[in-house]
């Protein structure tokens, strides 16, 4: 060895002492994006990035299907009167009349001008004109029975002035019952045969027929057609109609709990169990289903804290400081002290286990396909479901002696991301407890998109989850 | 340019531009140590990599008890062990066959050698040797800590020490040997 190094030990110690290279570009790219994200930069938030676009992602899609669900069953609603089909029970009405109301559209016509009250009605005629000949199913009549036809072609009174009040009702009252049509002992063919050849005598620009059979009930009809502008009178309603063409569509709601086991192909060391308990929300449409809410779910990870430290051997008075008391006649010292700690210069590893709480928030969007029949029903679903961590509880650690002087924690337990995407899919029975409430029982099977700890060092393989969704549903 | 009071604060805040400030600070100096731990670039990058992930994540741990460049520097040293621990069972049988024995050392001027070529030479140890040379030469570990840090005997610590520097001293006899 030369001179300046005695030993090959100095030589390396010198050398390295002040050794530095500027490390390659993608090192720092790296931990830049295992910290905050692909392209982010961090705030502090547990509420990353890929949370706030899968929120809003979900929000937008179920946003987008709700509205055109709800259109379409609106459009439906609406669509019913074109049909002009409306049974009314006689039996409402205290006899065996059967009456049939066809093509009572109420209009709320303010301007009353009689030139173009021609056009319209030409145009309102040809309209109903089509519409009835859309009829896709006969009018029932009972035979031998009573029956109270209600049609356009009546003839009604003319109006009493051309220029009614604007805004008033121009329902206009039939008081004599001789001008309805009434057969008795009709058949369906004549009741389309009537209804058919008056369709091009239509002149009115205020046509509004109704039965009078009964007066009381008449009015009770009238009223409900205002309010509602339908030409449907009677008992049922248009969503009751709408029930006989399909599946009714209705929302239901559920609280569910789901114990769950994950399993890591590649390290089972990591497998561990979770819980969740959710609140959900299921609109079902001719059988199938959409699925959102809202759940929150539990997990842990164990490992172990290193700990470096020194360790704490005692302490000692220090005397820092001597003052003389002269107040008396003896000149007494004042020693000023300190306790100073003394601490081993060995230092010590120690090694705690430990276990780490982490608490989600998850938020699914499943849609599936289901049946029910009497009280066992049956469905399966699936669809793409976020975590995001709203609460991690780190446990803290424990040396022999609190006294101790800690240097460096290593905590060994694997860092979690904070948001992750899943897909969800499940299969299930129900069990009709009463009308409105069931009792659910749902195998779940979930694969993560993405690894649930950081990459930087747990490159494992995407876990998946097996799990048992239980709970209730309430049927609106 | 945060003070350092100011740049831990930062940093426990998650912000981006401070840990990048962390980052640039402190990484050509623990680049340097990954180097040393490292039997190849590839691995050191890694190190480095992990090593300041981790330091950010416990960044809040710091007690302010010694200087931070030091207490990053343990951090980086112990990601170092870690990587070791977990390849060590793979490693352990292979050192024992590569290990050379060298009684006689030569004495000479060593002051031109760079530090690259003693990274090299470092680098060429078995990894169990190359782990005890750095940890009790360069970074000052006792035998006993490196026996509890990488669950081995402190016998086995001390002749892996010794059979490092007799390797390390003949390959060194190899290179003044070649400028000659």
């Amino acid at each position: 060895m030369s001179d300046k190094y005695k030993n090959i030990d100095d030589l390396y110690r010198d050398k390295f002492k002040d050794f530095e290279l500027d490390p390659p570009e993608h090192v720092w790219s790296n931990i830049k994006t295992q910290m905050h994200g692909p392209g982010g930069g961090g705030n502090g938030s547990n509420l990353t990035n890929g949370g706030i676009y899968g929120i809003t992602i979900i929000l937008i899609l179920s946003s987008i299907l709700t509205w055109y669900l709800l259109n379409s069953s609106t459009k439906q609603n609406n669509q019913i009167p074109e049909n002009n089909i409306t049974q009314v029970e006689a039996s409402e009405y205290k006899s065996s009349t059967r009456m049939v109301s066809i093509n009572q559209d109420i209009e709320k016509e303010k301007d009353f001008n009689p030139s173009s009250n021609i056009k319209n009605a030409q145009l309102k005629s040809k309209k109903k004109q089509k519409s009835r000949f859309d009829i896709s199913e006969p009018v029932k009549v009972e035979k031998g029975k009573s029956s109270l036809v209600v049609s356009d072609n009546i003839p009604l009174k003319e109006p009493k002035s051309t220029n009614p009040p604007s805004g008033s009702n121009e329902i206009e009252y039939i008081d004599d019952i001789t001008t309805l049509g009434i057969i008795t002992a009709g058949s369906d063919e004549e009741l389309l045969a009537l209804n058919a050849t008056s369709q091009s005598e239509i002149n009115d620009s205020n046509s509004f027929i109704d039965a009078q059979a009964n007066p009381d009930i008449s009015e009770a009809a009238i009223e409900e057609e205002n309010n509602e502008s339908n030409a449907i009178a009677g008992p049922e309603t248009g969503s009751s109609i709408k029930s006989d063409y399909g599946h009714k569509a209705n929302w239901a709601f559920g609280l569910t709990f789901t114990p769950e086991m994950i399993f890591y192909p590649d390290n089972n060391d990591f497998n561990n169990r979770s819980y969740a308990l959710d609140v959900s929300a299921i609109y079902k449409f001719s059988g199938y289903l959409l699925q959102s809410g809202i759940g929150v779910s539990w997990t842990s990870d164990e490992g172990n804290y290193e700990i470096d430290y020194n360790e704490y051997l005692g302490s000692y008075e220090n005397v820092y400081n001597v003052t003389f008391d002269t107040t008396g006649s003896e000149l007494s010292p004042i020693y000023h002290t300190e306790t100073v700690r003394v601490y081993d210069s060995i230092e010590r590893v120690s090694i705690m286990p430990t276990k780490n709480h982490y608490t989600y928030l998850q938020i699914p969007l499943l849609f599936g396909y289901g049946n029910e029949n009497r009280r066992f029903g049956w469905f399966v679903k699936g669809g793409p479901s976020l975590s995001i961590m709203i609460n991690e509880n780190l446990a803290n650690n424990n040396v022999s002696s609190s006294e101790d002087k800690i240097l460096q924690i290593e905590n060994e337990i694997p860092a979690r991301i904070n948001t992750n995407w899943q897909f969800v899919f499940s299969g299930g029975v129900s069990y009709k407890l009463s009308n409105h409430l069931s009792f659910t029982a749902e195998p779940v099977f979930r694969y993560y998109l993405n690894s649930t700890y950081e990459r930087n060092k747990l490159n494992l393989k995407n876990p998946y989850s097996f799990g048992l969704r239980i709970g209730f549903l309430i049927d609106l | 340019m945060y003070s350092e009071e100011d740049l831990i604060y930062r940093c426990l805040q998650n912000e981006g531009r401070a840990q990048e400030e962390f980052y640039k600070r402190f990484a050509p100096k623990m680049y340097g140590v990954c180097l040393r731990f490292a039997k190849n670039q590839m691995e050191a990058d890694d190190i480095l990599q992990d090593g300041f992930i981790k330091v950010f994540t416990n960044l809040k741990t710091y007690r302010g008890e010694g200087s931070l460049e030091g207490w990053v520097r343990r951090t980086i040293v112990n990601t170092a062990i870690n990587l070791y621990k977990k390849n060590a069972k793979y490693l352990r049988d292979i050192e024992i066959e590569k290990a050379e024995v060298v009684q006689n050392t030569e004495e000479g001027a060593l002051d031109k050698i760079t530090v690259q070529e003693l990274l090299a030479l470092i680098r060429e140890l078995p990894t169990g040797y190359r782990m005890v040379f750095n940890l009790n030469v360069i970074e000052g570990y006792t035998h006993k800590e490196i026996s509890q840090l990488l669950n081995i005997s402190e016998n086995t610590s001390k002749s892996q020490l010794s059979r490092a520097r007799q390797t390390l001293q003949k390959k060194l006899k190899d290179i003044k040997g070649s400028q000659r």
